[in-house]
């Protein structure tokens, strides 16, 4: 009896290896955009898996970018992180200070060093690298683009084909596009910018200045080029009322859809959704300039996390090269509107036929070149918090932009404070 | 109250109003689900849709693991009433029918869980959940409610309204404190334990905040906190008419219950006033 | 052996309650205590003794204070118009009229579905240009609002959607104690020729103080702890103009990591939760009337 519970046991650890030689990774991601971006991470995940079956990735979808932070965090604390996430660049600060992800250097050097990563658009790997090191892959990345209404453009005496590329022209060109009625009261928008600071860190940085510091422990809200560009913006909505205050992220583009306003500043993620719902002619254009052509890079790559054993670590970049390949990120940019990482993606078939249809799609890639990091420093969310407070609060006009970013900066120092060593 | 026919018109007329405000919305909402998702952009509603669709309801069932959220919800909730069945029976009866040292100090003890909400309690609760590795668990979900003080303050009220007699003739035939609960307390307080359950597991169908907390994936996340995450990653796709559609698919199985059920609701949460 | 069974029984089965209660109940709020004397955050990984330091963080927070009056002012706007309309209606329900099962049902309905519902549900009518309650808005000759983005109407929003969603659930409760008062006080009071206003004020209103003074509390204290209707529809903005206290407390804790801190904040609150409870029962037994 015994040497057949032997042999029935030897039978089935024979079945089950097959099973247990392949590696399991947990894959952590966000979806900042609805239902279809789900099916497509998930899409890919089963593609790899064709590619490489004894790799099993189990994709886990956290919710937004904030809530995935707070998920990963929340596995780390519980000591079982996953073993892959994909996480804003600005968080990169985060989970370095909670020593959660390992460099990727080793498995780049593998794979052919700086020609591999020269294929990457530069401005997306600069925001990722720290301390002489590249920390993750660029996988879901944007820039904010200039949204504009062909037909109100018409409407208004303008010309359809020449979006204001200064300030000023933007400025000129909102305040005739902002129609009103009888009684005063606005029915359409010249412009729209939700309350966003990845889109005032645009203005700032048109206006020459700084954000914070590339060792993430200081910031530089109280200095005069941002004043300026946080005072155009207030000057925007409040002196030539131009534009509505307090627009959500999702809300502004729904406006700019039903053809409620003119201009709209927002990420090139919403392509998809404005190409499917808008009923008149629409196009897009880089941000204006003032001192300089700027914009600010948005967006998400894959960090690796430090408690995964070499072999998981292994799959794990595996799956990072599958993904952010030249061929997934083209398909990735055609279902998602996230511009792809790969300057080789543009070259492919499947790229050049959507591009043909849809050229706007190519202004946020042509704005690349004048990409420049998000704000990050230690104790980023809370950070953020008191940015965008303060700036909903310089709106309101409850303080002058002098005042509230001299305060705000004062009050972020207090939060770097403890990081200063 | 005399029977005038003024008064009566200003009562149906007020009444009618205060149905108008709670009912519209929901009729808004149901109307929307069915339309394309472009039509709900204009700045004149239309009330009706002009071509009624199903594909919102479809989209939803393709872009959440919708039947994997209601299957969770199932377990939770039922998960949730079967254990405090088991524990607020013993607790009432002691508190009903015992004396003992310390009763009313328990007693107060047992108060504190009605006026701190485990939303209160969340950050400990979090920490304790992760430490027994139970994060991202059905179970973390149900464990802050296994105890119920309300339940155990409604089935006190019923235990107490069984005649000592009843008690002390059963002792007198032999019948134990155990056997004397389980075959004649329990059976007699059955319109408590009716209300009790329906007012739980209306409240751990409908649960947001804590289940948000303690889940990461669809092992164990709930209808309620599905539908929350589905409306917070509609960055600028504005679906209004899919959102719609999955509130309705949220709120199908407990409205229709209800609509069906209606006294049987309104009379378990009419009890919940009095336990207090 | 017998007696030693006697006396452990009362025991034995408040066990399984107490042993969650304590654990989930209990345990937690203590040990929020002795957190909130500890440093936890990114800049400080490892736990660090500090005193009162998170409490005086607090003090000199103006968004605590923001918070704190955030909190106080959606209470005060809450209970008294919920507690108004639910006492209102369920006179009108309690008249014996035909029709009062649909509107009670009708009324009622709003505590069958999950707040996140009502939350997605206004969120909609809210939204501005095309939103149902901008529509009416313009019929009436306001200007288009963005209701959930105005930093001083968005607190009253979610006081809406708070109103609208408990009214019904307070009206039933309501309900029931007018069902408790006998008829015979009714009638009398007529006999001797009192108005139904006087009716109201001299018995009604009196024998009902018991059912309303505990709705009052359980709406004061639940309005202490709001969450799912801040989380979903406003994140606490425009600039933390509707942040409650429970969405204040999980920011800090879930969102910016810093665990001591959150742990001093919800250990006022629930400081503030027992100070109410304490003042309620005083007030119990002064003003209230039995029968």
């Amino acid at each position: 009896m015994r040497r057949h519970a032997w042999v029935l046991v030897a039978l089935f650890v024979l079945a089950v290896a097959p099973a247990w030689a392949a590696t399991e990774i947990k894959l952590y991601y966000p979806v900042h955009l609805t239902g279809p971006l789900v099916k497509e991470v998930e899409a890919i995940v089963a593609d790899f898996h064709k590619a490489n079956p004894n790799i099993n990735v189990e994709p886990v979808w956290g919710g937004n970018y904030a809530e995935n932070m707070q998920k990963t965090v929340a596995a780390l604390q519980a000591g079982s992180p996953p073993d892959l996430a994909v996480h804003l660049a600005v968080d990169l600060v985060t989970l370095r200070d909670m020593d959660a992800v390992v460099p990727l250097d080793e498995f780049v050097q593998r794979e052919g060093g700086d020609k591999y990563l020269a294929d990457f658009f530069p401005a997306f790997l600069s925001d990722l690298r720290s301390e002489g090191k590249i920390w993750a892959i660029p996988f879901q990345r944007s820039t904010p683009i200039l949204y504009y209404n062909k037909d109100l453009f018409r409407k208004a005496g303008l010309d359809p084909n020449k979006p204001p590329t200064t300030w000023e022209e933007l400025q000129a060109v909102a305040q005739k596009a902002t129609l009103k009625n009888a009684q005063g009261q606005v029915t359409s928008w010249g412009l729209t910018i939700p309350d966003d600071i990845w889109l005032a860190m645009c203005f700032i940085y048109q206006n020459g200045g700084r954000v914070s510091s590339a060792d993430f422990k200081k910031a530089y809200l109280g200095e005069k080029p941002t004043i300026e560009a946080v005072q155009f913006w207030t000057d925007l909505a409040n002196k030539y009322k131009v534009m509505p205050r307090h627009r959500t992220f999702p809300i502004s583009v729904q406006d700019f859809a039903a053809g409620n306003t003119a201009m709209l500043i927002h990420s090139t993620g919403n392509l998809r959704f404005v190409s499917d719902s808008a009923k008149f002619e629409w196009g897009t254009a880089f941000l204006p300039t003032h001192k300089k052509q700027a914009v600010a890079i948005g967006g998400a790559g894959f960090y690796i996390f430090k408690k995964a054993s070499k072999e998981k670590q292994e799959a794990a970049w595996q799956f990072i090269k599958f993904a952010t390949s030249p061929e997934i990120q083209a398909r990735w940019n055609i279902g998602s509107g996230y511009i792809a990482t790969r300057k080789s993606s543009f070259e492919l078939p499947i790229m050049k036929e959507y591009t043909a249809k849809l050229p706007q799609a190519l202004v946020a890639r042509d704005q690349i070149p004048y990409a420049l990091p998000e704000m990050s420093t230690h104790d980023n969310w809370k950070m953020r918090n008191i940015f965008v407070t303060t700036f909903q609060e310089i709106l309101d006009e409850k303080y002058t932009p002098e005042e509230g970013m001299k305060k705000a900066q004062a009050e972020i120092e207090k939060v770097l404070a403890p990081f200063q060593k | 109250m005399r029977d005038r026919p003024l008064s009566r018109l200003v009562v149906h007329g007020l009444l009618a109003f205060a149905t108008l405000v709670t009912v519209l919305p929901l009729v808004w909402i149901i109307l929307t689900a069915f339309k394309e998702r472009s039509e709900v952009f204009g700045l004149v509603p239309q009330w009706l849709p002009a071509h009624p669709t199903f594909k919102n309801f479809l989209g939803v069932l393709d872009a959440m693991p919708f039947w994997r959220y209601y299957w969770n919800t199932l377990v939770v909730a039922f998960g949730i009433l079967a254990i405090q069945l088991v524990t607020i029976t013993l607790a009432a009866y002691a508190f009903a029918r015992m004396e003992f040292w310390g009763r009313d100090v328990l007693f107060i003890l047992l108060l504190v869980q009605l006026m701190i909400a485990p939303q209160s309690t969340v950050i400990q609760n979090y920490l304790t959940v992760t430490s027994l590795g139970l994060l991202d668990t059905k179970l973390a979900i149900m464990a802050p409610y296994l105890a119920s003080a309300f339940g155990t303050f409604l089935l006190r009220q019923s235990f107490k309204g069984i005649p000592k007699e009843m008690e002390e003739a059963a002792a007198l035939d032999g019948c134990g404190s155990f056997r004397f609960l389980m075959h004649v307390a329990v059976p007699l307080a059955l319109p408590g334990y009716l209300a009790f359950g329906l007012v739980s597991l209306t409240y751990h169908w409908n649960e947001f905040f804590w289940p948000m907390v303690v889940t990461e994936s669809t092992r164990a996340r709930t209808l309620t906190l599905g539908l929350g995450i589905f409306a917070q990653t509609t960055e600028g796709s504005a679906d209004w008419t899919m959102l719609m559609a999955a509130t309705l698919m949220v709120i199908a199985l407990p409205l229709g219950l209800f609509l069906i059920f209606q006294r049987r609701f309104i009379n378990s949460f009419m009890q919940s006033g009095l336990g207090g | 052996m017998r007696r030693a069974l006697t006396v452990a029984r009362p025991y034995l089965y408040l066990f399984p309650t107490f042993f969650f209660l304590f654990i989930f109940t209990h345990y937690p709020i203590l040990k929020t205590f002795q957190m909130s004397l500890y440093k936890w955050n990114l800049a400080t990984p490892k736990m660090e003794f500090v005193g009162l330091a998170n409490y005086a963080q607090a003090w000199g927070a103006p968004v605590f204070w923001q918070v704190l009056g955030n909190n106080v002012l959606f209470a005060l706007g809450t209970v008294p118009l919920t507690l108004v309309l639910a006492l209102g209606l369920s006179l009108l329900i309690n008249q014996r009229i035909r029709g009062m099962a649909c509107y009670r049902a009708a009324l009622f309905y709003p505590t069958m579905i999950p707040m996140a519902a009502a939350a997605m549900i206004w969120l909609w009518i809210l939204t501005p240009n095309y939103g149902l309650m901008n529509y009416y808005g313009r019929f009436l000759g306001l200007p288009d609002i963005h209701w959930l983005g105005h930093s001083r109407l968005a607190l009253w929003a979610l006081v809406l959607v708070g109103v609208w969603k408990r009214v019904g659930y307070y009206m039933v409760i309501f309900l029931a104690g007018l069902q408790v008062i006998p008829e015979y006080l009714h009638e009398a009071a007529v006999i001797e020729g009192a108005s139904p206003w006087q009716r109201f004020w001299l018995v009604t209103f009196p024998l009902l103080s018991p059912t309303t003074f505990f709705v009052a509390i359980m709406a004061v204290i639940d309005s202490f702890q709001a969450i799912d209707q801040v989380y979903l529809m406003t994140g606490g903005g425009p600039g933390n103009a509707t942040n409650l206290f429970i969405f204040y407390i999980y920011q800090n804790a879930f969102r910016f990591f810093d665990m001591g801190y959150a742990s001093a904040v919800s250990a006022i609150l629930f400081l503030i939760l027992l100070g109410l409870t304490v003042l309620a029962f005083r007030m119990l037994h002064r003003r209230v009337h039995y029968a």
